[in-house]
Parts: C-alpha cells; structure tokens; sequence
C-alpha cells in the first residue's frame, strides 16, 4: 500500500509537470501564429499584450475587480449550498413538503435565470445583494437535487436501523445525510463553477464593480486585450474554486475517494 | 401485561417464538401478489433453524414479517409471549450484503446498533472486543470497509447484530454474495459464534448443503407463495464439520431435502 501511495504521487507529480508544459506550448503557439499570420489585434490580441494590459492598466485594478466578483460567487455559493443541502433534508424527511414543495422548486429552476437578472437588478439594485441572489438562485438546485440523491439509501440499510428502532431523523443523521456527502461534494463542484457564472452574468445586466462589469466596459474602448485580462483571471477563479472544494472533499470523506 | 403473564403461564410448553397462520400479500400494480400461504411453526430458544427454499420464495418475507418490519397480511408472530407488532427493538438482523457504512470503521460500524439501543458505552466497548475477538477481526478495528474483504464485511455486519445480545437472530442468506471457501468457513463460524453467545438463529439459505449443516432444523418452504413443505429435524452431533458432510447420514438427510424441495 504505501509503495503504490508514493508511485502514485511521483506519478500525479510527473503529469503535473506535463499539464503546465502543455500549457505554456499553448502559449508559445498563441504568441508566435498571431505573429506569423499578423492577426489583428481588435480580434485575437496575443499573450503579450495581454500581458502587458495587465501591467498598464495596473494590477491593482484588476485585482479589486476580482475581488469584488469572488466576494460575490464566494457568498452567493454559500447560500445556495447551505439552501440546498438543508432543503435536499427537508424534502427527503417529510413526504408533504416534498409533494408540495418540488413543482414550484423545480419551476423556479426551469425559468432562465439569465432572463430573471433585470428584474432582479431592479430590486435589489447594482451592488453585491442582486449578485448575491442570482448566484444564489444558480447554485442552489443543483445542489438539492444532488444532495437529494445521495439520501437515497439501500432498502437494507434502513431496514437495519428500523429493527434497532432508529427514529426517521436518527436514521436522517446517522445514514442519509453522511451517504448523501459525496454526492454533496459533486453538487459543490458544480455549484463551485456556476457561482463564477452566476456573478459575472449578473453583473453583465447591471453593476458598478466586477470582472464582468470590466469585460463590459472595456468592450466599449475595444480594448480586447484587457477584456483577455479579466476573463483569464475568471477562468482562474473558476479553477481555484473547483480546487479548493476537491482539497476539502479529500479531507472531508477520505472513505469515498477510496472506494 | 396481565394478559402477557396469563399467557405465560397458561401455555407451558408456549414457545419462544410462535408463528401463528402467516399469510403475506403485497398489492401491486399488476394485482396482488401471495408472498407467504399460511405458514405456522414454533421455535424453541436457542434453536438453530435453517429455512430452506428456492429463490424468489418468500424466504425473506417471512424474515420481514418476524422482524416487525412488515406487518402480516394475516395470522400472528409471538416472540416471548409478546405479540410483534412494529419493530420490537433488538432483533439482530443480517443480509446478504454486508451494507456496513463506509464512512464508519469496523469499531464504529459494530458501535452503531449499541449506540441506537443505548447500550452503556463501557458495557457495548467490552462485548465489541469480545465480539470482534470471536469472529477473528481483533486487530481490524481501525480499518474501514473498503479495506476488507467480502467474508470480513459479512463478519462485521454479524458482529453489529450480535452487539445489542439479540434473543433472536434473522439472517437473510448472509453467505450468498460469498465465494464457496469463504461460505465453507463462515459456515463454522458462524456455528462457533452460536455455541459462544447463545441465542436462537433464523437462517435463511437456498443452499441445502449449509441448511443441513447449521440447522437444527430445517424448514422447507415451496415456491411462491411459500408453504410450508417439510420441518426436518436434523440429528447430527455438534459441532458438525466439513468432514462430517461426507458421512452417510448427512448426504441422506441432504437427498431427502433435493427431494422436498423438487429437484430429483
């Protein structure tokens, strides 16, 4: 066991080199055919430049902007984890709530959020709350109905707790909600990269701050590679979002990854 | 409870658990279903019975309808002069897979039954070790189930029955998902764990081999809806062991259960 752990992480380690070496051939191709076929830069701008928009423009206007949108995505997935995992409880424990509860849940789902956005901005208005409620209303389904799967359990299981005389909800605490937990972190994963989606969209129909109100406000100049600036550090958001909730689902069910 | 006490004392030769006219059907959408046809037998305690049937019988369900988690269509369960009606609470089931937790380790798989009988944590600690000491798991507390193997998890899953000191022990083809070697030697174990802990056993199985071999009795059940075709007595010296099975009187009593059960 530990000789195949210490392979297996020499190896992990060999393929990392591999994927940044992929990534900055990526980069060398990009650089040097924008070159060679003297694209303009109003559509495709190379590395370079877009490099040195970040510099220009200053780091730090850029990095407030990211700021401003992870706050956003960071709290609006909160919400709509905490939502959907305690709603994926309520609506496995009680029969009623989820007969009553799952067709207005489901159409609430079924509406484009994106269309929902004006309204939303005209209640609550340009800052953080409107992109805390889109975001929101994007993470939260996925994430009951993933949740809601993972509280399904073998016939037998239940069986066994009931002959011990388990109540409903000794049997919700003790074997749904921990069963649920992968499925839990696979809703997270992709909650992790709707939130992204959710913030910069809302901020897209109205805003005053934020990557994507900076994408919006750049496109008027044309200034394609600032607009390259703000969706790479998106993608970067994404990505260490993703990250960080893979890390805390290897600490959280080291079991499951096992099996 | 006057009545319980009456009934006690009234019936003398009252078993320990009685099974009075059982009758099981299940309303499905293409009409019902006759699980179980009037099956009575009584059991004494500390008995080892083996209930043999072909697959798909209503072996099962008749496991349910003892456990109390399936209430009868018609007919009565008494299990110490008590009527089952709902879960009694520590009865010991088993099944043919392990289902332990996998995000509990052995220790804490066996703990869980213990903890939802609110057995004292230093009274429940003591008989886990026992347990896991009879069933040759001391050592494994600390691994979790997907570091065992099958035979493990099934011996796991015994001990989580075994934890709360069942009067009754339903097991639901325990061995069936084992390879033949594995079902050869749990088969003694198991044997071994009912000299040990002494409790009665309801062992389901279509294997008639095993049937003979654990049972003190063997009740043969036909297929759907399961009657009750024959109660063997099996009168064989204990422990019985892999050696006895080449021994005349339990291949006869093996060829007579081919015979009940239809297949010669």
């Amino acid at each position: 066991m530990p000789i195949n752990n210490t392979m297996g992480r020499i190896r992990a380690q060999k393929y990392r080199v591999f994927a940044f070496l992929f990534i900055l051939i990526g980069i060398v191709f990009w650089e040097l055919s924008v070159r060679a076929l003297k694209i303009n830069i109003f559509v495709l701008p190379p590395p370079s430049s877009i490099i040195s928009a970040f510099f220009a423009k200053g780091p730090f206007i850029f990095l407030g902007h990211l700021w401003v949108t992870t706050a956003e995505s960071v709290a609006g997935f909160l919400l709509g984890t905490g939502v959907g995992f305690g709603l994926a409880i309520v609506l496995t424990y009680s029969a009623f709530f989820r007969n009553a509860f799952t067709p207005i849940l489901v159409y609430i789902q079924t509406v484009p959020k994106i269309a929902l956005a004006p309204i939303i901005v005209v209640w609550f208005g340009l800052g953080f709350s409107s992109k805390l409620v889109i975001t929101f209303l994007l993470v939260f389904f996925t994430q009951m109905v993933n949740s809601m799967a993972g509280m399904l359990i073998a016939s037998e299981m239940e069986c066994l707790a009931r002959s011990f005389k388990a109540s409903k909800w000794q049997i919700m605490r003790g074997i749904r909600i921990p069963h649920s937990l992968p499925s839990t972190f696979a809703g997270m994963k992709i909650g992790a990269t709707l939130a992204v989606i959710g913030a910069v969209v809302a901020e897209f129909v109205g805003s005053e701050a934020g990557l994507g109100w900076l994408i919006m406000t750049f496109q008027q100049y044309l200034d394609m590679p600032s607009m390259f600036v703000a969706i790479l550090l998106l993608g970067a958001l994404g990505y260490v979002f993703f990250q960080a909730i893979a890390q805390a689902e290897k600490i959280a069910i080291p079991w499951y990854l096992h099996t | 409870m006057a009545k319980i006490s009456s009934r006690i004392e009234k019936g003398k030769k009252s078993s320990f658990l009685q099974l009075k006219n059982l009758t099981k059907t299940y309303e499905t959408r293409t009409g019902s279903v006759s699980a179980l046809d009037d099956v009575s037998f009584d059991v004494s305690e500390m008995q080892f019975i083996s209930i043999l049937g072909p697959s798909g019988c209503g072996k099962s369900t008749l496991l349910f309808l003892i456990s109390g988690l399936t209430p009868p269509t018609k007919g009565e369960i008494i299990l110490k002069g008590t009527h089952i009606k709902g879960p009694p609470g520590g009865i010991g089931m088993v099944f043919q897979s392990s289902i332990l937790f996998p995000w509990r380790n052995v220790w804490g798989n066996i703990m869980y039954s213990a903890q939802l009988c609110k057995i004292p944590a230093a009274k429940a600690e003591k008989k886990a070790s026992e347990l896991l000491r009879l069933t040759g798991l001391a050592g494994f507390e600390e691994k979790y189930p997907h570091e065992l193997s099958g035979g493990m998890q099934q011996r796991v899953s015994i001990c989580r029955a075994l934890i709360v000191e069942p009067p009754l022990l339903l097991m639901d083809e325990p061995f069936g998902a084992l390879d033949a070697l594995t079902r050869d030697k749990l088969n003694l174990e198991i044997q071994d764990i009912w000299a040990n802990i002494k409790t009665t056993i309801l062992f389901v199985t279509h294997n008639i081999q095993e049937a003979v071999t654990l049972g003190d009795r063997v009740i043969v059940l036909s297929p759907r809806p399961a009657r009750i075709v024959e109660d063997l007595k099996i009168e064989l010296p204990r422990p019985r062991t892999l050696k006895g099975r080449a021994t005349k009187k339990f291949q006869n009593y093996c060829t007579h259960l081919y015979k009940s059960i239809g297949l010669t």
